[in-house]
């Protein structure tokens, strides 16, 4: 397998042509850049560490297996990682719960913003957006923020919502609708417009 | 009346919270009504941020060298879908070791039976040259993927399901293009790459995919790619044609 040299400071996309092209010190350098956040994702719908790993891993396989499966025109390497661990993880609930896997399959990903390039203050500012997005669902009320969180951390539509909590459909419908339109007008407010 | 109905349904629907049985009429009404096109546009924004609002949690010791363990054990699919550029078809003899070797060689656990085969017929440095000439092509792919200032040209499908990519180097004056979803050609057919431009068209050269149906081709023409702006891949009569006069199956521009 031919190496392509040392791409410690390569940018993702210059490391997802070098995976293409067979270097797997380039999954390798991907991997220890952009798995933990995947991780941490994974770990939170699954609940089972050893689940989320394989999942993650899964993710970054079908990567090396098939290089084209990300298209940087698209967005940028960890937005998709996320967006696509985040369907594989929830598919996987789903799975072992009986239920029909999600519709919105890869959609989610092929929707995103154009954000290319490293910058050094670029973790700092993944940092805060993360913290941005945590107060945002703080500010939720919590009944909101449960159904919010039920819906898109663990599956759930918004029917199994409303068995899981014992509460009306048309509650449930109008907690979500209200927490997603919050959410959307805070992370607005705040400059997260991507 | 039934905008208002849908339109209170795009939020669940953009983080995949609806039944089965209401996301028919959601996507009915958003290929039909641009307001709610342009909410949902808005409420995309909140998956990828969702994304970001889980407790950091640190890796797993060793989650990296897993990977790449299970990445190495795995048969590489690049080693697959390069297969050897020969020559068109000499003869029938020829034919049947360019199929056996491209059919057998990404496979390691069939190579002992290649040898085997090659040993009884005497022909192991036809072998050797093909493997040389393999991995050749492979560096030259590697080489122009990881040249700087690569630019990245999305494949467009013409009648096919194949996804891919163009990437131009103009410091290696090469492009490799990849693509996947391409299945094997018919029987007596190959997929033929064309350079068009300026009135001009010429060929690049012809390959076949196998079951993976993902592939890269070095697209190196001895004059250059200034004097082209598109690419095209049509599928050709075995051993190519002069012209194009098979179907299109993709088409990209440099």
């Amino acid at each position: 397998m031919a190496a392509i040299g040392d791409n410690t400071g390569s940018t993702d996309e210059d490391l997802v042509h070098a995976l293409a092209a067979g270097d797997v010190s380039a999954l390798e350098i991907l991997s220890e850049r952009h798995s933990r956040p995947a991780y941490s994702l994974a770990l939170r719908i699954l609940q089972d560490s050893g689940w989320a790993e394989e999942v993650v891993q899964d993710v970054w396989l079908k990567l090396w297996k098939n290089p084209a499966l990300y298209d940087a025109s698209r967005g940028d390497l960890r937005r998709w990682l996320l967006s696509v661990t985040h369907n594989a993880s929830v598919d996987g609930l789903r799975g072992r719960r009986g239920t029909s896997v999600r519709r919105d399959g890869g959609a989610v990903a092929l929707e995103l913003a154009r954000d290319t390039g490293e910058d050094p203050s670029e973790s700092a500012w993944k940092s805060l957006q993360a913290e941005r997005v945590q107060e945002a669902l703080a500010e939720l009320p919590p009944s909101q923020r449960q159904a919010v969180e039920l819906a898109y951390f663990e599956g759930l539509s918004q029917s199994e919502i409303a068995t899981r909590t014992g509460e009306p459909l048309g509650t449930i419908k109008t907690r979500v609708r209200l927490g997603l339109e919050k959410l959307k007008r805070s992370l607005e407010r705040v400059g997260m417009r991507q | 009346m039934i905008h208002e109905f849908i339109h209170e349904k795009i939020g669940a629907y953009a983080i995949g919270a609806l039944d089965r049985d209401e996301v028919p009429d959601v996507e009915a009404h958003l290929r039909e009504c641009a307001e709610c096109a342009q909410a949902l546009a808005g409420y995309r924004r909140l998956p990828p941020a969702l994304n970001l609002a889980v407790p950091d949690a640190p890796l797993p010791d060793g989650f990296s060298e897993r990977l790449v363990r299970r990445a190495t054990e795995r048969q590489r699919p690049v080693a697959m879908p390069i297969p050897f550029r020969r020559p068109p078809v000499r003869d029938g003899l020829h034919r049947y070791w360019q199929r056996l070797g491209d059919a057998l060689l990404p496979w390691g656990l069939a190579a002992a039976c290649l040898l085997v085969a090659l040993l009884a017929t005497g022909r192991i440095s036809e072998l050797n040259a093909d493997l040389s000439e393999h991995r050749s092509y492979r560096a030259q792919i590697t080489e122009v993927m990881a040249s700087p200032g690569l630019r990245t040209r999305a494949v467009e499908p013409v009648n096919s399901q194949v996804q891919g990519n163009l990437f131009v180097s103009k410091t290696r004056d090469s492009a490799v293009l990849m693509c996947t979803g391409l299945p094997p050609p018919e029987e007596g057919r190959v997929y033929q790459v064309w350079l068009t431009g300026g009135g001009k068209v010429a060929s690049a050269g012809t390959f076949k995919t196998w079951s993976s149906g993902t592939y890269y081709f070095l697209v190196h023409p001895s004059e250059g790619l200034a004097p082209y702006n598109r690419l095209r891949v049509t599928v050709e009569p075995e051993g190519g044609s002069s012209a194009p006069s098979g179907r299109d199956v993709m088409r990209a521009r440099f």
